[in-house]
């Protein structure tokens, strides 16, 4: 134990009295490692922003649907006895709600185009989505009044405002076509074209009446809260519900294309991550060799005096690791000063991005620093340090020690 | 561990030693059918002139090396059969080295370097913190324990690498022309050194050197040439 504090202290005073060298080798390494934690917490908080925003949109953390429903279905796909699935929602002690979903044309002569009609439930819909404060004129629907909400470039298209009325052609629950005049009561904008022009929002009230179905019909239930442990969710809540009669989705087999896109952001990370370690171990692996040069006589002196050659491992070894301990140090206090400040002030990335569906929740990016994260960088750090000085190390334990001493 | 199977007396037995160094094409023949015996307590200089094999004989009875062929027996272990690492062990209980160039831990105190084959010989740090005061005083640095070596002139470096040298109390020290980097007067006080801790703890002492005021100091000469001892000798 002496002994390796011996060492230690050998490490450290060799490394204090090469500071040029040392500096630029500790330099370099913690470089490495700010780099790494801080973009894996501005990753993290990108993908922390993608989920919100896909999930705040539309959604949601998990969904019920009946057994065998698809999307883009065209026939009306009502979720059999829906207060059993809610009974088990409200049992999870989440936020949910209710929907009751069909595609309908909007009348408009030769501007008129197909989009998503949504019965939505006004008090509970806002827990799980973010439409409600999003909006630029009048008001969200409520059930006093059976008002449509639309969003802006679907009434700058159509030239309407709030109080004019909309033609939908929706097919109800028996399979007949039905044409239906609506007030517009609000008018929402999300940033997001694609989805202000696809989405209108009725009372779910309003929806079962044109659509003629029970007076209880939902096709879906979006289920709200974090975003983490959905597939835990989901299953959770699919174990309480037959197989039979509902399907449950975690947002995971609902977007995959932002799970991919996630997934993609990560093997680039893990890349990002082989390189830097990579410039570490070399970096480190230089050092250390030229110290053992450098050293050779007094290597040559410690194994006259009886250091064994585990011994002379143990020590320079002993060395690489306190480089990498600094340099991890370092470079992890600067990065969590970094993370904190971009965790507070953010980076707005409408400068550099356009408009998506993944920064539809904001565009300010926030870095998310997770303890987990930080200590893993830290490991592999020290742990690349010590693999990357055990090659010089145990050069060092076969130099010839007479030949050692003769050198002058 | 061999077991002592010389009589303890003879702490040094050399019985046809041959180092043959191979650089390519050609050998040297450093050392050559080479016998001896030095007993315990002996104060022995191995005289003769540069390249007569007088390093090459200190690094075999040292264990940092082995023979191309016959056995070395130091303190009854034969060191021929050893890996690194038992020689290794070897070097730490049975030698000491000083060497020309005194070789101190430069990043090291006067009293960490001491302590340094202390503490590879596992002892307690109040056994340690004795030893250094003890050996410190012995060879007159005192005063200097926690100056950092490399801050000593060079007699007093060569003073610190004999402390550090007797500090675990090995059987026998070797001394590779030791006193080769000092001027005659530091030279010889270093002699007087040797000298006083072989009277007082019976030592065995054997050093090199070509210097024909330090060889005088000897109890016994053994006078190499061309790798054999001189003919008037063997
Ligand atoms: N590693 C080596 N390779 C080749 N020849 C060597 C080597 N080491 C020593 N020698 C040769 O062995 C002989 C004895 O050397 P050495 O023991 O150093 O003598 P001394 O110490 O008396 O000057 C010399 O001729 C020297 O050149
Ligand atoms: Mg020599």
């Amino acid at each position: 134990m002496r002994l390796f504090l011996l060492y230690c202290t050998i490490a450290l005073r060799n490394i204090r009295r090469h500071r040029r060298r040392s500096a630029l080798t500790i330099g370099a390494v913690a470089f490495g490692i700010f780099c790494l934690v801080l973009f894996q917490a501005l990753k993290q908080g990108l993908h922390a922003k993608m989920i919100a925003s896909s999930l705040g949109l539309d959604l949601g953390v998990a969904q019920v649907h009946a057994a065998g429903y698809e999307p883009n279905m065209a026939v009306l796909h009502s979720i059999p006895a829906p207060e059993k699935a809610l009974a088990a929602l409200t049992s999870l002690g989440r936020p949910w709600a209710p929907r009751l979903k069909t595609p309908a044309l909007i009348l408009a002569g030769i501007r008129s185009s197909s989009v998503v009609l949504s019965g939505i439930d006004p008090a509970r819909e806002p827990t799980v989505t973010f439409i409600r404060s999003r909006l630029t004129a009048g008001a969200y629907p409520s059930d006093e009044a059976s008002n449509l909400l639309i969003g802006d470039t679907l009434a700058r298209t159509l030239d309407r405002a709030v109080g004019d009325t909309l033609d939908l052609l929706v097919q109800t629950s028996f399979g007949q076509t039905t044409t239906v005049r609506f007030v517009i009561g609000g008018i929402y904008r999300t940033g997001l074209a694609s989805f202000d022009r696809s989405h209108v929002y009725l009372p779910i009230a309003a929806v079962r009446h044109i659509l003629e179905t029970d007076a209880n019909a939902v096709s879906e239930i979006a289920v709200g809260g974090p975003a983490k442990g959905a597939r835990r969710l989901a299953a959770d809540l699919a174990s309480r519900l037959p197989d039979s009669e509902y399907q449950v989705r975690s947002f995971h087999e609902l977007a995959p294309d932002l799970v991919q896109l996630m997934e993609l952001n990560n093997a680039t990370f893990a890349l990002l991550v082989g390189i830097v370690f990579a410039i570490v171990a070399l970096g480190i692996a230089n050092t250390m060799t030229t110290v053992v040069f450098e050293r050779f006589r007094e290597l040559g002196t410690l194994a006259a005096l009886g250091t064994t050659p585990t011994g002379i491992v143990g020590l320079i070894v002993t060395e690489a690791a306190l480089l990498g301990l600094v340099a991890a140090a370092l470079g992890t206090l600067a990065a969590t000063a970094a993370g904190l400040y971009l965790s507070h002030v953010g980076v707005d990335l409408a400068r550099f991005t356009s408009a998506n569906q993944y920064f539809a929740a904001g565009t300010v990016l926030r870095a998310v620093l997770e303890w987990e994260d930080v200590a893993a960088a830290n490991l592999i750090a020290v742990g690349t340090a010590l693999a990357a000085g055990l090659y010089p190390a145990i050069r060092a334990a076969r130099l010839d020690p007479v030949a050692a001493l003769r050198a002058i | 561990m061999n077991k002592p199977d010389t009589p303890p007396t003879k702490t040094i037995v050399l019985e046809r030693v041959c180092k043959v160094y191979r650089s390519g094409a050609s050998q040297v023949r450093a050392l050559d059918d080479f016998s001896c015996t030095i007993e315990a307590g002996e104060f022995t200089c191995l005289a003769g002139p540069s390249g007569s094999g007088k390093s090459t004989l200190l690094h075999l009875i040292g264990g940092l090396d082995v023979p191309t062929s016959g056995t070395v027996r130091v303190a009854g272990r034969a060191t021929t059969h050893l890996d690194r690492t038992a020689r290794a062990l070897f070097r730490r209980e049975v030698v000491g080295f000083v060497f020309q160039t005194f070789n101190l831990i430069p990043v090291l105190t006067v009293a960490e370097n001491v302590e340094y084959p202390l503490l590879l010989a596992g002892l307690s740090a109040g056994e340690r913190r004795r030893r250094i005061a003890k050996v410190l005083a012995d060879v007159g640095l005192a005063d200097l324990a926690d100056r950092p070596a490399t801050a000593l002139s060079s007699g007093q470096q060569q003073r610190v690498a004999i402390a550090r040298a007797i500090a675990p109390r090995p059987p026998v020290i070797l001394a590779d022309e030791p006193t080769a980097n000092l001027d005659s007067t530091t030279g010889q006080a270093i002699i007087d050194l040797f000298v006083a801790i072989n009277r007082q703890q019976s030592t065995t002492f054997l050093f090199s050197s070509h210097d024909p005021r330090i060889i005088a100091r000897a109890n016994r000469v053994l006078w190499l040439e061309d790798g054999r001892l001189r003919p008037s000798q063997a």
